[in-house]
């Protein structure tokens, strides 16, 4: 019975040892992370004009938010050293949800919340975040023109560019893995010439220099802002940068919610009015049925940001094809712009494969809806695209990049209406998407496109291209005749010749969707068994939308 | 009239079939896809494959030495859990194993016989039903985590073999395997605990039961066994 009790007690000390990544041994005891939150912020001063940068300043001012909102006070001082009276070492500190991360044992916590100004603790622990990209490795360091052409061109960029609308003037933050060659790499050459990085801080190791550990970042500033030979990379090439090292890496990619959190209160004192982030947390930490934008505090920090007028793009996630499939947080809330990925298909200019036909939703881009049923993703961009890497060029795979290459959108949009309010924007961009006002899980309203900001928000799509054939047992959809020269703004090239088919419920939630090939007259046809009354079925086809009432 | 029947019918099966068909290129059920799953990782139940290779640790009884290493086990089995609460889990299990015994062929050996042979080793059959308490640690979603196993279980000793290999003089190997042996015990029992992080595992049993039949008075081959197990999952 000795040897049990000696394989017994092998097994629990492994099992500290193997469990406490953490593990700080003081007296013998585990000390963990956690979020302290305070009552309040008695006491504190603040001057908003000491704390912020002149353009968050201006960017509260026009959106008509106060200089003086309590949740950009400070946290109390006194709070904070006494809990550090108890705890082993001070992680972060948050104005935003009065609270502090703080490593701490279990006796030390007790202590801890027996303190009056405690409202509450919770938890923290560290765990995987997407990993929402691979790269391609290529033999040819050149640039893929076409392909870079295409990843904004599906976009209308080309509107953008010409129009010399560039993202001037507006701040975009960028968290990510890490940033190397940003500081060398020609890409880039144009925004640090104009020093136009204003800032850079690595939460991971509190420090300045973010130019080392992953070049996921690299690749992803270049979707928003790369400039290659004169070609575009990214449409926001005027833009100024905040970059972030949030994540210690994508490949061993262990990161922690509070420095997404740091990171967003460091981007709104330093006047971001975009934050580009392509991370996301999903069943490391969550069930599906905390993807519901509050649950989570990732999720609810990104709805604070929005709050403070700065608009949260988050790529989607890659989970489409896997066990998951939803979107993760913050992607699911509910201020977030949430862009998926579509595959980039054949370029109608040269006939290269990019990827598998027709342009729809690529395999691996997560689905929406969110727990509580609300539209994810809203808009969507190239699941693959050329991006600048530590060292010349790569094919890049995964949401994280169609999420910069909205960002890069959105500064231009931004630059074309500076009065724009977050939620305006955020409104307008789901509006100038060429599925608009079709919407599905997978694509949500479709690709932004920049013509709609150039030209007015007139996009027309007049063209009748299908209708609605009612028969007594069912309803057929129908390709109608019609003149591909009268598809405004649209052509067969946008997703392949494809038509688009939800059915409705009545509360706006979708029943079901499809994505249909067109290669008959009569595309497809739906039971009145299938249909309860109420319901509708919204149809979109090479731009033009219709809808069916069943009654 | 029969003729333009027949043809008339074959035009109808002809273009039936190809009539034209909805070519789907996705489709989701919104509705199908909300229902909260019962089955997964950290789900109400979890039923998962793994596999199991390991080694005997601990001294045989003296006359029942085994070489270290060679003497291992590998095992298979299927693992279901029943989540109680996120920091605590239910489950069984039923593997099917085979245990080789390696003995070490020295003066001191008497099991079964002190004969000296080139090789000589047990084969043991085995399947067994265990029952463990599971302790998860940390907060986590749709996955298995990290946790500690604790349980124990009983064993149907299927089949015990023995095997000797010896080089005679005239340079013939003759090998010889003796079966249906009557000097073991049809079912035993252990305890065993796991330490894992999703499907990587680190496990340790231990034979609480003799193998051998008292009557015999043979000496016991070793009962603790450390191994990696590999969830299927």
């Amino acid at each position: 019975m000795k040897i049990i009790g000696k394989i017994l007690i092998s097994s629990v000390v492994l099992c500290f040892m193997l469990l406490s990544s953490n593990t700080k041994a003081q007296q013998y005891e585990i000390s963990k992370k956690y979020w302290i939150f305070f009552t309040d912020k008695s006491g504190v001063t603040f001057d908003p004009f000491t704390y912020f940068d002149p353009k968050a300043i201006e960017r509260r001012v026009s959106h008509n938010i106060s200089l003086y909102d309590s949740t950009d006070f400070p946290v109390n001082e006194h709070y904070v050293s006494s809990v550090m009276q108890f705890a082993d070492s001070l992680r972060q500190t948050s104005r935003w949800f009065n609270a502090v991360a703080v490593y701490a044992g279990n006796e030390a916590l007790q202590q801890i919340r027996s303190l009056p100004f405690v409202s509450s603790v919770e938890p923290i622990q560290s765990n995987m975040v997407l990993a929402s990209f691979a790269i391609e490795t290529d033999e040819d360091p050149s640039p893929d023109y076409p392909l870079m052409y295409q990843q904004l061109e599906r976009m209308g960029g080309s509107f953008f560019i010409t129009n010399n609308i560039t993202g001037r003037g507006v701040r975009v933050a960028v968290f990510d893995a890490g940033f190397p060659s940003v500081d060398t790499h020609e890409a880039f050459a144009h925004i640090r010439s104009n020093n136009r990085i204003i800032k850079t801080w690595d939460f991971v190791k509190n420090r300045e220099n973010v130019y080392d550990y992953s070049s996921h970042g690299t690749g992803v500033l270049s979707c928003i802002a790369g400039i290659e030979e004169g070609k575009n990379v990214g449409l926001a090439t005027e833009s100024e940068f905040l970059l972030a090292r949030t994540e210690m890496s994508v490949r061993e990619p262990f990161s922690e919610e509070e420095n997404w959190l740091a990171a967003a209160e460091w981007a709104d004192q330093n006047g971001a009015q975009i934050i580009n982030s392509s991370l996301g947390y999903t069943y490391h930490r969550y069930f599906r049925e905390d993807m519901d934008g509050r649950s989570t505090l990732v999720s609810r920090a990104a709805n604070m940001a929005a709050s403070k007028g700065i608009l949260v793009v988050n790529a989607a996630g890659n989970d489409g094809d896997n066990t998951w499939k939803y979107v993760g947080a913050p992607a699911d809330a509910d201020s977030v712009l949430s862009i998926g990925g579509i595959d980039p298909g054949e370029d109608p200019m040269t006939s290269i494969k990019y990827g598998s036909q027709p342009r729809i939703k690529i395999d691996f881009s997560s689905l929406g809806p969110t727990y509580d049923k609300r539209m994810k993703p809203n808009v969507c961009a190239f699941g693959k695209a050329y991006v600048a890497q530590e060292t010349g060029y790569d094919y890049a795979y995964g949401t994280s990049f169609s999420s910069p290459l909205v960002a890069g959108f959105a500064a231009c949009a931004l630059q074309t209406n500076p009065n724009f309010t977050t939620m305006e924007l955020f409104k307008a961009i789901e509006q100038s998407g060429d599925l608009y006002p079709y919407f599905d899980y997978a694509h949500g309203f479709g690709v932004p496109q920049a013509r709609y900001f150039t030209e007015n928000n007139s996009a027309e799509r007049k063209a009748r291209t299908f209708e609605f054939v009612l028969e007594d047992s069912y309803i057929a959809i129908n390709i109608s005749d019609f003149a591909m020269e009268n598809v405004e703004g649209f052509s067969e090239y946008s997703y392949g010749n494809v038509l688009f088919y939800n059915i409705q419920n009545p509360d706006g939630t979708l029943h079901k969707y499809y994505v249909l090939a067109v290669n008959n007259k009569e595309v497809a046809r739906i039971n009145h068994d299938e249909l309860v009354k109420g319901q509708r079925i919204n149809v979109s086809y090479l731009g033009y939308f219709s809808s069916y009432l069943f009654e | 009239m029969k003729k333009i029947s027949i043809l008339l019918i074959t035009l109808f099966v002809i273009t039936g079939f190809y009539l034209p068909a909805q070519s789907v290129l996705m489709y989701e059920d919104v509705s199908a896809d909300t229902i909260v799953p019962k089955r997964g990782a950290n789900r109400l139940h979890f039923t998962h494959w793994y596999f199991n290779f390991g080694v005997f640790a601990d001294k045989a009884e003296k006359g029942a030495e085994t070489k270290y290493v060679s003497t291992n086990h590998l095992d298979m089995g299927l693992r279901y859990k029943l989540r109680v609460c996120n920091f605590y889990a239910i489950g069984t299990d039923l593997s099917v194993s085979t245990y080789n015994f390696r003995l070490k062929q020295n003066g001191d050996k008497t099991l079964p016989d002190t004969v000296i042979n080139d090789k000589e080793k047990y084969n043991l059959s085995l399947m067994t039903l265990g029952f463990y308490n599971r302790f998860n640690f940390g907060k986590r979603g749709n996955m298995i985590g990290k946790f500690l196993d604790i349980g124990v279980h009983g064993q149907w000793h299927m089949g015990l073999s023995h095997y000797t290999k010896n080089e005679m003089p005239n340079g013939n190997i003759v090998q010889v395997t003796t079966s249906k042996l009557k000097y073991y015990e049809q079912f035993g029992w252990g305890l065993h605990a796991r330490l894992g992080v999703n499907r990587w595992v680190l496990s340790a049993s231990y034979r609480m039961s003799d193998l051998f039949k008292p009557q015999d008075n043979l000496p016991e081959l070793p009962r603790l066994s450390l191994g990696i197990q590999v969830g299927l999952h």
